[in-house]
């Protein structure tokens, strides 16, 4: 279900910023800034693919709720 | 001192005079925002559009004007002998010198309640610090928005399309409710509740269009407001359009000026955050570039320096070493057998001395038996015709024995003398 993507989206959002940040810092060894990158690449995929497939879902309260 | 013209006064042009109390008018605060409650009568409306009326009770009546502007958006229209209220400002009318109220609200005496209504319930809200007290925020990525509105309504589908374009990874929860009529409060209520109910919800949007004050005044209620402030989800209101403000809007988290501008301010724009990814991983590939060329150029030096500590630099000091030494035993070796050589030639120089060579030059001869080479020292070790070699200083001969002489005398005398061995050589 697409559901699963809406907090995955903020997730890997801000995974990502994390990353980017911890990249920027500068203060990683080649490997972890290599990994960091690798790492932030997918993220950034997921997040765009997240927006790509998404739609607006509009779901009606019953009677009884409302 | 009205005689005296010129001592401290002076005599006024009439537009002169009335510019100037038209200037008293205008700055008088009280008169710059009046509501007035009166009679109508008198009301007509000229060719471009623009009403006049009087407004007039037992004892006075005041001019007032409706610019054309405002008269179009004027949602009453009295007939003579209403009971009226007016807001607007006072200002006069030069070309007859009368006083005039110039209103930009017009509404039966029944809505002038309402508008008293409405302010004493937005005074008391406020005394009672509905209106200060803390905004619940906003989450930057609403996974879930509950709206609160008419399902017909042409706001629900402004904050859809908006939600939609912006926004799409949101989930909406309409509830349904009317937004204007008596039953309205009540059921905008109940859909306040039920969407704060439902924990998942990120923030509840209360909106409804552009209308009348009377059609926006299920918003104005009381319990709406503070069913508004008992939510624990965030709630923005959109209520008509931006000069509209109701006491939803007062009490909310979050003021929109219309549906569609909730809708944007409840949910994040997508072009930006794509436009944010896309210059992140700019960010990262020019920080992993970076990295990168500096990898390599520290790779370089650490290259250069193996080089220089390779053992391959050592073993060719080492073998350098090793040819040094090697050349300089030679010439030590070399040294020393000149040092032998020189030695040598002292020892021979010395044996030279002592050799029985020397003494066979001086003409003693040494003789050896030819069979046995023993050398022949006494009369006795050789029988006549025996083979015998002589030595002498520069050479040797074969000789043969004759018969013994028996001679001792000279022989010890050849082994005592020195000066004449010749004499004495055995032939």
């Amino acid at each position: 279900m697409t559901q699963e993507t809406e907090p995955s989206f903020e997730e890997a959002y801000r995974e990502l910023e994390a990353t980017v940040r911890r990249m920027e810092a500068g203060d990683l060894t080649l490997e972890e800034a290599l990994a960091a990158y690798e790492k932030g690449v997918r993220l950034a995929r997921r997040c765009q693919a997240a927006l790509d497939e998404a739609q607006l879902r509009v779901q009606q309260l019953s009677e009884g709720e409302a | 001192m009205t005689r005296f013209l010129g001592l401290g006064t002076k005599t006024w042009a009439v537009s002169e005079l009335m510019e100037y109390i038209r200037q008293l008018l205008e700055d008088d605060v009280v008169l710059h925002d009046v509501w007035l409650a009166g009679e109508v009568s008198n009301f007509s409306r000229s060719a471009p559009g623009h009403v006049y009326f009087t407004l007039k009770d037992a004892q006075a009546a005041l001019g007032c004007v409706a610019w054309r502007t405002v008269a179009a958006r004027l949602t009453w229209q009295p007939a003579l002998g209403d009971a009226a209220v007016a807001h607007g400002s006072i200002s006069i009318y030069g070309a007859r010198g009368t006083v005039q109220l110039y209103i930009d609200q017009l509404l039966p005496a029944g809505q002038g309640d309402l508008y008293a209504q409405f302010e004493r319930l937005r005074d008391r809200l406020r005394d009672e610090g509905l209106f200060d007290r803390e905004r619940r925020s906003l989450p930057e990525f609403p996974r879930v928005l509950g709206i609160v509105t008419s399902p017909r309504a042409a706001a629900l589908q402004d904050v859809l399309r908006t939600l939609e374009r912006r926004y799409p990874l949101a989930r909406v929860l309409l509830a349904p409710a009317m937004v204007q009529g008596e039953q309205a409060p009540l059921q905008i209520v109940a859909a306040l509740r039920a969407l704060d109910a439902r924990e998942e919800v990120d923030a509840i949007l209360l909106v409804r269009g552009g209308g009348s004050l009377e059609e926006l005044w299920a918003f104005n209620d009381e319990r709406v407001a503070r069913a508004v402030v008992a939510c624990r989800h965030p709630v923005v209101t959109g209520v008509g359009h931006e000069t509209d403000f109701t006491i939803a809007d007062f009490v909310s988290d979050l003021r929109a000026p219309t549906p569609t501008a909730a809708a944007e301010l409840s949910a994040p724009d997508q072009a930006e955050i794509r436009q944010r990814i896309g210059a992140w991983q700019g960010q990262m590939e020019w920080r992993i570039g970076q990295r990168l060329v500096e990898a390599g150029q520290a790779l370089q030096r650490q290259m250069h320096n193996l080089q220089l500590a390779s053992p391959r630099a050592r073993i060719d000091a080492r073998r350098q070493q090793a040819d040094e030494m090697i050349l300089r035993a030679g010439r030590s070796l070399f040294h020393t057998l000149e040092l032998w050589q020189a030695g040598l030639a002292g020892v021979e120089a010395r044996l030279q001395v002592l050799s029985p060579l020397a003494t066979l030059e001086r003409g003693y001869a040494i003789v050896r038996r030819e069979e046995d080479s023993a050398i022949v020292a006494s009369v006795g070790q050789v029988s006549a015709g025996d083979g015998l070699r002589v030595r002498v200083g520069d050479g040797e001969f074969a000789a043969v024995a004759g018969p013994s002489l028996k001679e001792t005398k000279v022989a010890q005398a050849t082994h005592g003398g020195a000066d004449d061995a010749g004499d004495r050589a055995i032939v």
